[in-house]
């Protein structure tokens, strides 16, 4: 059975880049896509990462940026996922 | 409306026994208890035991607490470390029908109730069926439908037994698959082990709701009496999702109720909920009809039907504003143009809005700050003297010549802050990624590499993510190619100074020469040690996009900005010192203090160095002699020109500029232009500060660190060289 978990694990096979992608490939509703993409993650089939684009504390050097990246958390979240 | 009374006896010395009557598992130790004694009999054998579970940060622990209050009991489990909590579920007595409270609201219009017919079937096994009869309650066994009217027209007086019930919190469980020792528990607790509790609350996200149901489709399918609480509908409003309690009791085939423990609402409905299916006959599992258990494929296809019927707003026009305006921003065309343009108007608006501001402040460090400090000297007998040169012709004309750009920098992590707080840098990440993923690069060494554009120091860190060592390698190699912030503050001092309205443009230029040098320093290390190595598959969850929000924005900027201040004070306040002594040696005559800079030891040591830099049109020794303070940190480069210049009588950013031109015109025979442009692109791809090469060789050693200098080295005096010839041809 083609059910939502295998179309999601499809669309990562077929290089869909983001979330909004699979959604429009598959149809499904984004909650059930989020949903099977934590599913995958729970089960050890894809690692989640959590994307900063600033710089984590305390490691800076002479860098001005050095220390922004206590802010993380408050940002908007990109996730990383790739396969196991 | 009568409300729940979390009067909570909880007790020790049941607790501690083993006459749990039909509790499931064995006892709980106690760790923080308030002793309560309480009868045997009400932890006995008629007092039902409901399991609350649900996915971790559903609610359920807030909800736990809402119907028990404080007094409950928590501990491990014997022979584990998972800990949960117990307590007693009072129920005021209640001498009101109870369909009123099945079919009318409590006046709360979020808090509703939906109740399912659902037909009793056989149990899963004979020994389950013995079990859950004895913990099942004795009225309205029969499941048909005037019992159970009758048993919501039953009052609820202090003679009925359910209106006390044992509560137990499971851990947080996504599922019963047992990935985890929470998950393992509560699947053997709930299903494996007998007695099972006589009914489970499930606690869902209405935030979040196909996530929460993934362990409500495996409950169902064991013979179990189950109650949805559907929790964060406040949160799920927020977010444009609406749960519709009648669909979704209608899809789960379960009673659903509402709540909200934070207000505590909802959980007279839920009291009564629990009761009334109480008096009900244990439901019959979803089942296949081949009798084989399903598999998670097939879960999520029935989730998502449930999904489907049970939320009448599902969040998708809210994302769906995001998604079409990711369509745009996204596109493999538009994306990377509209990117340009946003990074092009953040480095414009930078340089023009901030130019009045610069001005200013290098007016006032060059006059009343200079001119005060050295009255204050002279008033003490120090003017004229080796301290009056150290602290105004260095700290004043150095660290205060980098302190002009503090609006300047203000503005611009401002600007960046409020793009990433909007949700638009995340995009920036796909956009990068996607380059990455085309030119076959590693997608995950962007991740570092996105946060070079920051600092170079904590991406090198980064790399740590990456798990083949090669990739770490090529990673760390790359990573100096990105143009940190230091490097951006020396673009923008050169770009106010040389290209005028231009200079938010050459900024930007050199931004995307940074991105051009990543990739195409990437491609060739491909087709040498990045050969056969796979793409790694990429998914980036971008959040929906927001208002950016003063607080955060000027928080995140101040934080960066913080962080420059600190480096002036620090790294630079030393380099100025270090590099005021070397301009105070004499090699030919003058003492020590009173050195012309032209003469000094430090003009005599780069004089042997800026012939290498003659073709590239910067063979001036007050220009090489800057690449090497900017060894120690880029932003040392600016003070470093105003402790030379500031020596030479020109303490503000117009004379600096000047005199700088003047340099630029002298060393490349008028192409002062073409000069500058190639002592950017040297800059850009010269040595990493001294951090930055610590960093790598605490990553790669000193042999691959060696290395990478030497590329950067290479690629940095080629490029320039070619800049310089080329431009000089148009300038």
């Amino acid at each position: 059975m083609n059910g939502p978990l295998s179309q999601v694990a499809d669309a990562f096979a077929h290089n869909k880049r983001s979330v909004p992608e699979i959604v429009r490939a598959t149809g499904l509703n984004r909650d059930v896509v989020q949903a099977c993409v934590e599913h995958l993650v729970s089960t050890g089939r894809l690692h989640l990462e959590a994307l900063s684009s600033g710089c984590p504390l305390g490691a800076c050097g002479s860098c001005a940026a050095g220390s922004s990246c206590g802010h993380a958390a408050a940002r908007p979240r990109t996730a990383h996922v790739r396969a196991a | 409306m009568t409300a729940s009374t979390p009067t909570v006896p909880v007790v020790n010395e049941v607790l501690g026994s083993t006459d749990m009557g039909p509790c499931c598992g064995p006892p709980v130790p106690a760790k923080t208890t308030k002793r309560t004694r309480t009868s045997r009999k009400a932890m006995g054998g008629d007092v039902p035991v409901i399991a609350l579970v649900g996915a971790p940060n559903v609610g359920k622990s807030t909800l736990f607490n809402a119907m028990t209050g404080s007094n409950v009991t928590m501990g491990n489990w014997p022979g584990s470390t998972v800990e949960i909590s117990r307590g007693t579920w009072r129920h005021k007595p209640k001498t009101v029908s109870r369909k009123r409270h099945i079919n009318q609201p409590e006046g709360d219009s979020q808090t509703n109730t939906a109740s399912c017919e659902h037909q009793p079937g056989p149990m899963a096994t004979g020994q389950q069926s013995v079990e859950l009869a004895s913990a099942a309650p004795t009225v309205a066994s029969s499941g048909d439908a005037p019992t159970r009217a009758l048993a919501r027209e039953l009052p609820m007086t202090a003679s009925d037994p359910y209106q006390e019930m044992t509560i137990i919190d499971f851990p947080g469980a996504y599922s019963l698959d047992s990935t985890s020792p929470d998950e393992e528990f509560t699947r053997r607790h709930l299903v494996e082990q007998s007695p099972a509790p006589s009914l489970i609350i499930a606690v869902v996200d209405a935030a979040h709701l196909a996530r929460s149901l993934y362990l409500v489709s495996e409950v169902r399918e064991h013979p179990l009496r189950v109650v949805v609480a559907v929790s964060m509908s406040d949160v799920g409003s927020r977010h444009g999702v609406d749960v519709d309690i009648d669909a979704l009791s209608e899809a789960l085939e379960v009673p659903v109720v509402r709540v909200d423990p934070r207000r505590r609402t909802g959980l007279d409905d839920l009291a009564h909920t629990v009761r009334d299916t109480l008096a009900l006959e244990v439901p019959s599992p979803r089942a296949r009809m081949d009798g084989i258990e399903y598999d998670e494929d097939e879960r999520f296809a029935w989730i998502a039907k449930v999904v489907g019927k049970g939320t009448k707003n599902d969040g998708s026009a809210r994302q769906q504003l995001s998604d079409r305006v990711d369509r745009i921003v996204l596109a493999k065309v538009a994306g990377p143009l509209i990117f340009i343009a946003v990074m092009w108007a953040v480095f414009q608006i930078t340089t023009t809005v901030a130019s009045p501001l610069q001005d200013l402040l290098g007016e006032l460090f060059a006059g009343p700050v200079s001119s005060g400090v050295a009255w204050l000297l002279s008033a003490a007998g120090l003017g004229d003297t080796w301290v009056e040169g150290l602290l105004v012709h260095g700290l004043i004309g150095g660290v205060g010549m980098l302190l002009t750009f503090v609006p300047l920098m203000a503005l611009m992590f401002i600007l960046l802050a409020l793009l990433e707080d909007s949700g638009y840098l995340a995009r920036a990440a796909v956009l990068t990624d996607r380059i990455m993923g085309a030119l076959g690069l590693p997608g995950r060494a962007f991740l570092p590499l996105v946060v070079g554009f920051g600092c170079n120091v904590p991406a090198i860190a980064a790399t740590r993510v990456l798990s083949q060592p090669r990739h770490r390698l090529m990673t760390v190699l790359l990573i100096p190619f990105t143009a940190c912030s230091a490097r951006l503050t020396v673009f923008v001092m050169l770009g106010t100074v040389f290209f005028g309205r231009w200079a938010g443009t050459a900024v930007f230029v050199m931004y995307l020469v940074s991105i051009l040098l990543v990739v195409a320093t990437g491609l060739v290390l491909r087709s040498t040690l990045w050969r056969a190595m796979p793409s790694e598959p990429l998914v980036i969850d971008l959040p929906p996009y927001q208002v950016p929000t003063l607080r955060l924005t000027l928080s995140v900027a101040w934080v960066r900005l913080r962080g420059f201040l600190k480096t002036a004070a620090g790294i630079i306040v030393a380099t100025v010192v270090v590099v005021w002594i070397l301009q105070a040696i004499p090699t030919g005559a003058g003492t020590f203090g009173h050195a012309d800079t032209d003469t000094s030891l430090y003009a005599w040591l780069a004089r042997h160095v800026a012939p290498i830099f003659a073709p590239a049109g910067f063979g001036a020794w007050q220009i090489v002699s800057a690449l090497f303070v900017g060894f120690v940190a880029k932003e040392a480069i600016i003070s470093s020109w105003g402790q030379t210049f500031a020596v030479s009588g020109t303490e503000d950013i117009t004379g600096l500029g000047q005199q700088l031109t003047a340099v630029f015109n002298a060393s490349s025979n008028g192409h002062a232009l073409a000069a500058v442009a190639a002592f950017m692109v040297f800059l850009l791809a010269y040595t990493p500060c001294v951090a930055t090469l610590a960093a790598q060789k605490r990553e790669v050693g000193w042999r691959w660190t060696g290395v990478g200098v030497l590329i950067q080295l290479g690629v940095a005096i080629i490029m320039a060289i070619v800049v310089f010839q080329v431009a000089r041809v148009f300038w």
